[in-house]
C-alpha cells in the first residue's frame, strides 16, 4: 500500500494517471472505427495527452492528419476545414459540423459520444460496441 | 510448414490489428477510472488533517444534498443544530447567546469565510445551497494550521465546481413541502489561460411553524447567493455575495412568543490567493452588515433595532519546502476585523456604541511531515496567535500545538494525533452588543485532545475505528441569570468511540454504516450525558435511477426519547440533460430535536423566574421536495 510514500509526489501523480486513462480512451476507440495507423494533429491541450501516445501519431501540420482531437482550432487552414474533428469539449461537439464525436465532462463525469451522420458523411462505420455511446 | 504457420499467424495479426473492436465494458471501466482519478477530493486531502469525511461530488449528487446541513447534521461529533435566531450553530447552549460555533471553521476552495463579530463562517453557511459545490471536506480533532488564521477544531472545506467538468451552464428549479421553492443556475467556461465558473441561487425557504402560546414561532428566510470564481493553475479569485431576509425565530423573547422578530443580513466576500513556486499568498476581505428588529411585550428589552456592519481583512504568505525526509510549511497570518454600528436602539433610546471595535490576529505557524520510513511519518505543528482588541484588556496570546504519527501496512493505517487548541473570546462577546457579553477579562479556553485513528481497508470494503479523549478547560458558557458569559468552572471531559464501514459494491455505489458513542463528563447545565450515534447510509445506482437511502439514530442518556431521522431520494436520469428528482427528509418526523428554554412570564411579573415546558423543536423539517435540472 505505503500511502504515505506517496504523500509527497501525490498530486504529480493523481494528474499523470488520469491523463493516461483518457489516453487509453483515445487508443482504443479511435483506430477501431478508422481502421487504420492514425496520424493526429491535436490542439494544446490534447497534444499534452497524447505525445504519450504509441499508438496515435502525432502531426504537426494537420494537412496529413486523418483526424484533428481537440476543442479549439482557430486559423486552420483551408485544406483542414473539413477534417473528421473528435472534440474534447461539449461546446465544439455541438457546434463543429465535423466532428464525428466526443469526450467530454458533463454533471461532473466524462462521458463519450458519437455522431451517427458525421460518421457516415466520412465513410466510417462505428463498431457495434461502441453503438452504446451515440448521441441521440 | 513452421513458414505457413508463420505467415497465417501475421496475416492474422494484420487483419485483426485495427478490426479487432473494443468492448463497451472496456470503455464504461476507462470512463468510470477517469472519473475516479480525477475525483477533485483525491486532490485537494489533506493527508494528514487530523479525522476527515470526504463527501465526493458523486456523493453530494446522489445523497441530492441540497444544503450544507444535509451533509453536517450526520457529522461526528457535534452534527448540525440551530439556535433560538434559528441560525446554524451546532454548538449552541440554546440561550440567547448569538453564535457559540466559532471553533468551525468554513472555507471555500482554499480561502476561509468569515465574519467579522461570530468569528467563522459558519453562521452564514451552515445551511448554505450547495448547488456550486463539486466536493465537501470535513477534518475533526485540530487540523492542519496552513488553513486557518484562528484556533479550529473542525474545518469545512468546500470546493467550487471546476469548468473542467462542468463546461457549459446548468438551471435547476425545485419545490417542497410548506410551500418552499428555489430556482439557481451555474454557467462555467474554460477560457484560453483561466477558467471561470458562475452561481447564482435565490431560495424561498419556508419551514415549519411552532406555536408558543398563541404566537406563531417562524425560521423563513429567503435568501439571494452568488458566486464567482475566476482561476488559473496558480490563482483563483473568489467573489461570494449573499442577501438574507429571515424571521428569528424565538430570539431574545425569554417567554418564547417575540410580537415581531426579524434578522437581515447582507454578507461580501472577495478573495485572492496565488502560488508562486514554494510560496503561497492569500489576501481576503469578508463584509457582514446585520439589521435586526426584535419587539416583545415582556423583559427588559421591549424593543430593539439595530444595525450593525463588520469588516474582516486578512492576508497570509506561507512557503512550502520540501528537503530530504521533510516536507515543510511555515508562515504569517494577520487579520484585523472591525465592527461599526450604524444604529443600536433600544426601547426607542438610542445607546451608547462600544468603543471596542477592532479586532487583530497576528499568527506564525510552522508544521513539518518528517518521514521516518517508507510507511511512517512524524507531523509536527505549532502555531502561535497574538490577539489584541482595542480599549479592552482582554488581549491573549494562544499557543496551539499538534504531534501526530501516521503508520500504515498492507491494510492497516494507524494515525495518533495529540493536540491543544486555544481560544480567544469571539469580538461580539467583548464588545457589548448585545446582553449576553463577558464579564471583564477572561481566561483562554483550551482543548487538549488525543486520538487513535485505525483504518483497515480490504477488497471493497474499509473498516474504521476512531477514539477520542477531549478535555475543554474555561468553556465560555451563558450565566442565566446575570445574561453573561463566563467561564466554566469545571473541565469537560468528553470520552468517544466510532466505528465506520464502508462497503463499496462497486466503482460508485456505497454501503455507510456508523455507530458513535459518546460519553460528556460536567457538561454546563446537564452534568453527564452519554450520546448513542447510528448511521445507515446507501447509495446505488439502478439503470437510469440514483438511490439514497440515510436513516440517522440518536439517543441521548438525558432524554427518554429515541431519535430516527430517515432520508431517501430518487434520482430519474430522463436524458443527458435533464433529470428529475425526489427527496424525502425526516420522513419519519422523528429527527433528533432541540429544547428551547422559556420562562413562565405571569410569575415574571410577580419577580420569580420560573421554567415554562420548553419547546422541543427540531433543527431538521419533515419536508419533501421535487426538483428538475436541465443542462445546457
Amino acid at each position: 500500500m505505503r500511502k504515505l510514500f506517496l504523500i509527497f509526489i501525490f498530486i504529480i501523480n493523481s494528474f499523470g494517471s488520469e491523463n493516461n486513462y483518457e489516453l487509453k480512451l483515445y487508443e482504443k476507440i479511435l483506430p477501431s472505427i478508422f481502421k487504420k495507423n492514425l496520424l493526429v494533429y491535436a490542439d494544446k491541450k490534447s497534444k499534452e495527452i497524447l505525445i504519450y501516445s504509441n499508438v496515435l501519431e502525432l502531426t504537426i501540420s494537420c494537412i496529413h492528419a486523418d483526424i484533428l482531437i481537440g476543442k479549439d482550432f482557430e486559423n486552420l487552414p483551408q485544406v483542414c476545414e473539413h477534417k473528421p474533428v473528435f472534440s474534447t469539449n461539449y461546446r465544439n461537439f455541438m457546434k463543429n459540423k465535423n466532428s464525428i464525436g466526443a469526450f467530454y465532462w458533463r454533471k461532473g463525469r466524462p462521458q463519450i459520444k458519437f455522431r451517427l451522420d458525421t460518421l457516415r458523411k466520412y465513410d466510417l462505420i462505428l463498431p457495434e460496441s461502441l453503438m452504446e455511446f451515440v448521441y441521440e | 510448414m513452421g513458414r505457413i504457420i508463420n505467415l497465417i499467424i501475421i496475416c492474422f495479426f494484420v487483419t485483426n490489428l485495427f478490426s479487432k473492436e473494443v468492448e463497451t465494458k472496456e470503455i464504461f471501466n476507462l470512463l468510470n477510472s477517469i472519473e475516479k482519478k480525477t475525483d477533485l477530493s483525491q486532490k485537494t486531502k489533506l493527508e494528514n488533517g487530523g479525522v476527515s469525511f470526504i463527501y465526493t461530488r458523486d456523493d453530494l449528487k446522489r445523497m441530492q444534498a441540497k444544503s450544507l446541513k444535509d451533509i453536517l447534521k450526520s457529522t461526528y461529533p457535534f452534527g448540525y443544530n440551530e439556535n433560538r435566531y434559528g441560525r446554524p450553530d451546532p454548538l449552541t447552549f440554546n440561550t440567547t447567546a448569538p453564535f457559540l460555533s466559532s471553533m468551525i471553521r468554513v472555507f471555500i476552495d482554499n480561502q476561509e469565510i468569515t465574519t467579522g463579530l461570530y468569528g467563522s463562517g459558519i453562521v452564514v453557511l451552515g445551511d448554505i445551497d450547495l448547488g456550486f459545490v463539486d466536493h465537501i471536506e470535513i477534518y475533526t480533532q485540530n487540523p492542519s494550521y496552513e488553513f486557518s488564521t484562528e484556533a479550529t477544531f473542525v474545518l469545512v472545506k468546500l470546493y467550487t465546481k471546476v469548468a473542467q467538468k462542468d463546461e457549459g451552464g446548468k438551471v435547476e428549479i425545485s419545490s417542497s413541502s410548506y410551500n418552499a421553492n428555489s430556482v439557481s443556475g451555474h454557467y462555467s467556461q474554460e477560457l484560453d489561460d483561466w477558467s471561470y465558473f458562475s452561481y447564482v441561487s435565490k431560495d424561498n425557504i419556508k419551514r415549519k411553524k411552532y406555536k408558543s402560546h398563541n404566537t406563531e414561532l417562524s425560521r423563513d428566510k429567503k435568501r439571494l447567493h452568488l458566486l464567482a470564481s475566476l482561476y488559473n493553475t496558480n490563482n483563483r479569485i473568489l467573489f461570494q455575495a449573499i442577501r438574507t431576509k429571515e424571521d428569528a425565530f424565538i430570539g431574545k423573547s425569554v417567554d418564547a412568543t417575540p410580537l415581531k422578530n426579524t434578522n437581515d443580513t447582507d454578507f461580501l466576500h472577495l478573495g485572492y490567493d496565488t502560488k508562486i513556486k514554494d510560496f503561497s499568498f492569500l489576501a481576503s476581505y469578508d463584509y457582514m452588515l446585520n439589521d435586526k428588529y426584535f419587539a416583545d411585550d415582556i423583559g427588559a428589552i421591549r424593543t430593539s433595532d439595530i444595525k450593525l456592519s463588520s469588516h474582516v481583512y486578512s492576508t497570509e504568505l506561507k512557503y512550502n519546502h520540501i528537503f530530504l525526509n521533510n516536507k515543510l510549511v511555515v508562515g504569517g497570518k494577520y487579520r484585523v476585523k472591525k465592527s461599526h454600528y450604524t444604529s443600536r436602539i433600544a426601547n426607542g433610546v438610542s445607546l451608547e456604541v462600544p468603543n471596542i471595535d477592532t479586532q487583530t490576529i497576528s499568527t506564525v505557524f510552522l508544521e513539518n511531515q518528517y518521514s521516518l520510513e517508507e510507511n511512517s511519518i512524524l507531523t509536527t505543528g505549532v502555531s502561535s496567535s497574538l490577539v489584541r482588541n482595542n480599549n479592552s484588556s482582554q488581549d491573549d496570546d494562544l499557543l496551539m500545538y499538534r504531534i501526530g504519527h501516521t503508520y500504515t501496512t498492507k491494510n492497516f493505517v494507524f494515525k495518533t494525533i495529540a493536540s491543544r487548541v486555544e481560544i480567544s473570546p469571539d469580538p461580539y462577546l467583548i464588545n457589548g452588543q448585545n446582553p449576553y457579553t463577558v464579564f471583564g477579562d477572561k481566561k483562554v479556553q483550551t482543548l487538549d485532545s488525543i486520538i487513535e485513528h485505525i483504518t483497515y481497508e480490504v477488497d471493497q470494503n474499509k473498516y474504521e475505528l476512531l477514539l477520542t479523549n477531549l478535555k475543554s478547560k474555561n468553556y465560555l458558557v451563558p450565566v442565566l441569570p446575570e445574561m453573561k458569559i463566563d467561564n466554566y468552572d469545571k473541565d469537560v471531559i468528553t470520552n468517544g468511540v466510532l466505528a465506520r464501514w464502508t462497503h463499496n459494491y462497486n466503482t460508485f455505489d456505497k454501503l455507510f454504516l456508523t455507530f458513535g458513542y459518546l460519553k460528556k463528563e460536567d457538561l454546563p447545565f446537564i452534568g453527564e450525558q452519554k450520546q448513542y450515534i447510528g448511521i445507515l447510509k446507501n447509495i446505488n445506482t439502478y439503470k437510469k435511477f440514483d438511490l439514497f437511502n440515510e436513516m440517522l439514530f440518536y439517543k441521548y442518556s438525558t432524554e427518554d426519547k429515541e431519535f430516527y431521522d430517515y432520508s431517501m431520494g430518487v434520482k430519474y436520469h430522463y436524458s443527458d440533460d435533464l433529470t428529475i428528482s425526489f427527496k424525502g427528509e425526516n420522513l419519519l418526523n422523528k429527527a433528533k430535536t432541540t429544547s428551547y428554554a422559556r420562562l413562565n412570564t405571569q410569575l415574571l411579573s410577580s419577580s420569580i423566574l420560573s421554567q415554562e415546558e420548553p419547546l422541543e423543536i427540531s433543527p431538521i423539517d419533515r419536508r419533501v421536495m421535487i426538483s428538475v435540472e436541465y443542462l445546457f
